[in-house]
């Protein structure tokens, strides 16, 4: 490539056509319209809805979120008002956006997730399902389904017999082997994983002597993660083949290039946006910038490029003496 | 493009006048120029605001001073409208500096540029006109209440003249700062001041008590019921609720809650409410909010202890 030629941010991830490789996370961007006063969705690669469930949910009463140091730490519980809700109110508006829509979905028991994947089937401008396994298992005494390899995969299968449309299972980082969670998801037919959910953290109120959040437990994200959601991405880029979104504390076009080429194909901004709301076309700017500067053509050709493990397919091969230094 | 979402304004705006006063307590008042939200804005509106993340200052109760704490602040503090001034495109916000990004905010200076979301908040006061007006603040809880009563002077017309009623309350003289701006307006308003220590021009004693004689007066010199806006700690507007409900008047109370995102995207403003769902937000359907509708604790529900720490996933 010579001189400053125009790059190509165009991806494809789990058949999801996104004009750049920048998503908004689930949980953090509500149902769009909040935020369209500042950003034209359609200027965004996708945009990943808050968890939604079979029954609206209530939430957890507050203290629901508390800050702390370049992070938030969220005890949201949550709170959406339902599938139905969502299939007849928000999704009709969020498809005429222009965007490619996901929905992020969380429930209780294997059979609820099943339900959610069977009812969002077919569902006029959605484009694919993300499910939250984070979740506590009620039926396994409330261990998380996504920190059991067998609950997730029976989760995963579930769903996949359950839609044709594209299945992306969001993984959580409170795992001693995200890699073999990952693996498990994928052999159970999930066409793409994407990580990392929130960390395991609280915060204590030292002159009231109790926690902050009150539920006491919450889950970190911001830039206070980005270290720990990067190392993840890079061992599971490294132990499946299907797509890596990436996500956890990127603030930057340079900390999404990070996550590129760790292995991710795209890339998500959370908790940036309540700091920031126009970030993410900030970062879709400044990805392009870096690709600019640095000679890299298409976002594919970056995707792993970090990684000495990657086991992804590339588009193309790199050859050994062609790295990247920024 | 708005799509039914909040119409706000997010960029910097430049400080154009601070004032800090209190010894023990420090209050702000910061004006910036900000057209976009001044002619925007409505009484019980508030700006979330990105506080600079200087070093110098030391935080409350054992946060380092010198080098401050890294990383903080992070998120934006939400502030509620002091006043809006549409001549000059001027905006002023009254706030505590009572944490890490409050006590930075505190500090600025005229010229620098503070970046500012806003005008955010869907819940707001709502301007009757067909009854008189009794507006009632304790403590730092009178900030967003100067606006309120400069718009309700505006509509005193259509109240066939009546004066706005003020009642606000202060701990001590220290807190003095708080209340000049309300002893500046002319005309239209009747000012009432309690404090709960002795302090010249004061009424000893709370803010509530200043309320249950006007609403004694009130039946005498007014056919219809008053309106009641109010802001302040909890145990204040508990005892406000009590007294209107008692008397059967209207009444509008602001409340605050920790904020992440300020626009309905997050969750994390729940207000407790006595309806079902149990939860609102404060950012977007507050933070003002029908008194009746609030669960303020007295009934078992609303802001209580947490609960020990739940095992499971993330949330």
């Amino acid at each position: 490539m010579t001189g400053r030629e125009e790059p190509s941010l165009g991806v494809a991830v789990a058949g999801i056509e996104m004009r750049n490789p920048v998503i908004t996370a689930s949980g953090t961007f509500g149902y769009g319209r909040e935020y369209a006063a500042l950003i034209p969705l359609a200027e965004l690669g996708a945009v990943v809805v808050k968890g939604t469930s079979l029954a609206p949910r209530p939430g957890n009463p507050p203290p629901r979120t508390v800050e702390t140091a370049s992070g938030v730490l969220n005890s949201i519980g949550l709170e959406n008002p339902g599938v139905e809700h969502f299939i007849s109110r928000d999704l009709p508006w969020l498809a005429a956006q222009r965007v490619p829509v996901v929905v992020n979905v969380v429930g209780r028991t294997v059979e609820e997730y099943v339900e959610m994947a069977r009812r969002l089937d077919g569902a006029p401008g959605l484009r694919a399902i993300e499910a939250n396994i984070s979740c506590p298992n009620v039926k396994e005494g409330g261990l998380a389904f996504g920190a059991d390899p067998r609950a997730a995969a029976a989760l995963t299968a579930g769903m996949r017999q359950a839609t044709s449309l594209p299945l992306i299972v969001k993984l959580t980082p409170n795992v001693t082997d995200i890699a073999g969670l990952a693996r498990a998801v994928v052999e159970a037919g999930a066409d793409a994983v994407s990580l990392i959910n929130t960390l395991v953290g609280m915060a204590i109120d030292p002159v009231a002597r109790r926690p902050i959040l009150h539920r006491g437990i919450g889950g970190l994200s911001g830039p206070a993660v980005k270290p720990v959601a990067l190392a993840a991405v890079y061992r599971v880029a490294g132990a499946v083949t299907v797509p890596v979104i990436g996500m956890g504390g990127i603030w930057s076009g340079r900390d999404a290039v990070e996550f590129i080429m760790a292995g991710a194909s795209a890339v998500a901004i959370g908790t940036a946006v309540f700091v920031d709301p126009r970030r993410p076309l900030g970062v879709i700017a400044e990805i392009r910038e870096f690709m600019i500067n640095h000679g890299h053509r298409r976002v594919s050709d970056m995707v792993g490029l970090a990684n000495a493990t990657f086991a992804g397919r590339r588009p193309m091969s790199r050859m050994p003496d062609e790295g990247v230094r920024s | 493009m708005t799509g039914d979402g909040p119409d706000f304004w997010q960029g910097q705006a430049e400080v154009a006048r601070i004032q800090t006063a209190g010894q023990h307590t420090v209050f702000c008042r910061l004006v910036l120029k900000a057209p976009e939200v001044a002619r925007r804005a409505v009484p019980g509106q508030f700006v979330h605001v990105l506080c600079p993340s200087g070093v110098e200052a030391a935080g409350p109760d054992g946060e380092a001073g010198d080098l401050g704490t890294p990383g903080r602040p992070f998120l934006r503090r939400p502030i509620s409208l002091h006043d809006v001034d549409l001549a000059s495109g001027t905006i002023t916000v009254l706030f505590r500096a009572v944490g890490r990004g409050t006590a930075n905010l505190a500090r600025v200076r005229p010229g620098d540029g503070v970046n500012l979301m806003g005008p955010l908040g869907g819940g707001v006061f709502p301007l009757v006109e067909d009854r008189p007006t009794i507006v009632c603040g304790g403590g730092i809880g009178v900030a967003p209440l100067l606006f309120l009563v400069k718009r309700l002077v505006d509509h005193a017309a259509r109240r066939d003249g009546a004066a706005v009623s003020v009642l606000l309350g202060i701990r001590s003289e220290d807190d003095l700062a708080l209340i000049e701006p309300f002893r500046e307006l002319t005309g239209g308003v009747e000012l009432e001041v309690a404090s709960e220590t002795e302090c010249p021009g004061t009424t000893t004693g709370l803010v509530t008590d200043l309320l249950e004689t006007a609403l004694k007066r009130a039946s005498l010199r007014w056919a219809r019921r008053p309106a009641i806006y109010a802001c302040g700690p909890l145990p204040m507007l508990m005892a406000v609720r009590r007294l209107v409900e008692r008397v059967g008047a209207p009444a509008w109370f602001s409340v605050e809650e920790r904020m992440a995102c300020g626009v309905g995207a997050c969750r994390g403003c729940a207000v407790a409410v006595r309806e079902s769902p149990p939860f609102r937000l404060a950012c977007v359907d507050g933070p003002v909010f029908e008194a009746g509708r609030l669960s303020l604790g007295e009934d078992g529900g609303g802001p209580s202890a947490p609960k020990a720490a739940d095992r499971g996933g993330s949330p």
